[in-house]
């Protein structure tokens, strides 16, 4: 498989303190991982390397086997869509503007958006079920809503690979079962590469092809999630005593 | 899907409150000039023909006198309007305004030391009046900018910061000029109330170049309207943040420091014009940077015509009032009945 990208001895600090140390990973075109790690294990920093919103101090980061420094930021943005842990904006904005706003790496300065954006717009919108709210202000939504909202933001971005930062935290149950199941359909039937991190164990191992375990701005521990998730990494790495039992697709899943 | 169509309504009425406000400023004075008239003089100039029942001194008033007054009102106007308006995005800070980063304050400051040094070294100095404070408005902007700037990557709070103490800095350096002139530091508190009046020189060319420079801004309104999601969100999207607010900053300070130097600080039109725009446009900068131009346009010159007039109404041949006295006083309760009306909850 291709790779898509690739990380060579990341090391991030802030202010001297050391977030990430020799960080070395690859990504598959076509893959779905997720990123699991205690509060501060660097996971959003991680993401935000990947994705060229900081610089690493050392080492490299490839997209497609071409340094993320060397796209021009737009041509970026049609390859890697980010979403942040807590999108928000300082203006009122409709929702159908936000979702819009995912098509601008398509649409020169000079001109106005196509049909096509309009498209890729209301599918968006559709997918993301919030087609009822196109033209009721952002800041008037509950926080369920904003964040369905912003999904379609990056959806309408149609980039071959999507950086999502806990799309699913403060959301209700069903929701963040829907979000899994939409992001896995993305990356099963038009071949999305989805990169995650989350809290939910259970949801990374039901859905994900591959773990990657963070600890201390290491990588403590990677694989599929029959590897990853067992008792004693999830002891070491959260602190935490847990139970482990497989549903019907063998799959693991922890009970605390 | 209908709700992506966009209307254009709103833009072609502010036009024409721009064409009316432009007659009514340019008829209206102490000298009455019927509106007739106004028309027919203006008019003479672009068709060849001669108006009857029309003075020669009305020719003079309205062609020399008042068309170049609303002219520049015009200009400082859209200015003012569009440099708020780039501000408060960029800042992300509904408070900022053109005077922000400290313009206003070294634009004093250089207005300020051209009277100094015209009475130290002979009058003439005083032509350089307008070339000292834009340079020292261009200068202030980008002293602050420098100073924001720590590895590459300017913090928005700190440009605020910067923007305040260097403001502080030059105020200083003009209050010691003004203890140091005395007496004479009437001139300085004359330029620091803002008129219209005063400067009529190169005003085409002022006009041009605030032109190219509101259309080169509007050509980066979805990289303001994405700047509001915050400087990472906006770079995943394709932005390039820090290049655009460098772009901006200058292109906006730029325009700004001409309007400054010609007319001193005109203050308000830089906080109510792009706010009430807002309430009345919604947040997309597509429509509010067209939007803030036009009726800071129309604002300004209507403000000014109330400054020439209303005293003359009131007390029999009074004088003039500072125009920013009557931005202020007529903008704050417009500002209050819009927020009160407008029902969509933001910044407040």
């Amino acid at each position: 498989m291709k790779r898509a990208i690739t990380a060579k001895n990341i090391y991030v600090s802030y202010n001297g303190t050391p977030v990430l140390r020799n960080i070395s990973l690859s990504i598959h075109d076509g893959e779905f991982v997720s990123i699991l790690g205690p509060n501060g294990s660097g996971k959003t920093t991680l993401i935000k390397a990947l994705t060229g919103i900081i610089k690493a101090i050392n080492g490299e980061v490839l997209l497609f086997g071409k340094p993320v420094s060397s796209y021009r930021r737009r041509e970026f943005a049609r390859y890697i869509s980010f979403l942040p842990q807590d999108p928000s904006t300082t203006l009122p904005f409709l929702v159908k503007d936000i979702v819009m706003m995912g098509r601008f790496p398509y649409i020169k300065r000079f001109e106005m958006e196509k049909s096509h954006d309009i498209e890729a717009a209301e599918y968006a919108m559709q997918l993301m079920n919030i087609k009822h709210l196109g033209k009721r202000n952002l800041m008037e939504l509950s926080g369920g809503e904003v964040k369905r909202v912003f999904i379609a933001q990056a959806v309408a971005q149609e980039a071959k690979i999507l950086f999502l930062d806990e799309p699913t935290a403060n959301l209700d149950i069903n929701y963040q079962v829907e979000i899994f199941k939409i992001l896995k359909k993305f990356n099963q039937e038009m071949f999305k590469t989805v990169v995650l991190i989350t809290h939910d164990i259970n949801h990374a191992a039901r859905f994900a092809e591959r773990i990657i375990l963070l600890k201390n701005g290491v990588i403590y521990k990677r694989g599929i999630p029959e590897e990853v998730i067992n008792i004693e990494d999830l002891k070491s790495v959260f602190n935490t005593d847990v139970r482990i039992e497989y549903d019907s697709e063998h799959k693991p899943y922890i009970l605390i | 899907m209908k709700i992506f169509k966009k209307s254009y309504a709103g833009i072609i009425l502010l036009c024409l409150v721009l064409v009316g406000s432009f007659f009514l400023s340019v008829s209206l004075g102490s000298v009455k000039v019927p509106l007739k008239s106004t028309v027919q003089i203006l008019f003479t100039k672009l068709y060849d023909f001669t108006p009857q029942n029309v003075q020669d001194v009305q020719f003079d008033i309205i062609l020399k006198i008042r068309v170049p007054r609303v002219f520049l009102g015009m200009i400082v106007g859209a200015s003012l309007s569009i440099a708020g308006l780039v501000f408060q995005a960029l800042l992300k800070n509904p408070l900022a305004d053109p005077y922000t980063l400290g313009i206003s304050a070294g634009a004093a400051f250089g207005a300020g030391l051209s009277i100094f040094l015209s009475y130290v070294f002979g009058a003439y100095f005083k032509n350089f009046l307008p070339l000292f404070a834009f340079m020292g408005g261009v200068a202030t902007v980008f002293f602050v900018y420098l100073l924001a700037r720590t590895r590459g990557r300017v913090q928005v709070l700190t440009i605020i910061l910067s923007g305040v103490i260097v403001s502080y800095l030059f105020s200083s350096g003009l209050v010691l000029i003004m203890s140091l002139l005395g007496d004479r530091s009437h001139e300085v508190i004359y330029w620091l109330m803002g008129s219209l009046a005063g400067y009529h020189k190169f005003l085409l060319q002022a006009g041009a170049i605030t032109f190219v420079f509101i259309v080169f801004t509007f050509l980066f309104y979805r990289d303001l309207d994405l700047m509001s999601l915050g400087d990472d969100q906006a770079k995943s999207l394709g932005v390039n943040t820090e290049f655009v607010r460098l772009l901006l900053f200058s292109t906006t300070s730029f325009i700004t420091a001409i309007s400054v130097s010609l007319t001193g600080t005109i203050g308000f039109v830089g906080l109510i014009i792009p706010h009430s725009m807002r309430l009345l446009f919604g947040p997309q900068h597509r429509s509010l940077i067209p939007a803030s131009v036009i009726a800071g346009a129309s604002f300004l010159p209507l403000s000014d015509t109330l400054a020439r007039t209303l005293p003359g109404l009131l007390f029999q041949g009074g004088m003039e009032i500072p125009v920013g006295v009557v931005t202020s006083i007529f903008g704050s309760p417009f500002f209050i009945f819009l927020l009160m009306r407008g029902k969509k909850r933001y910044w407040f």
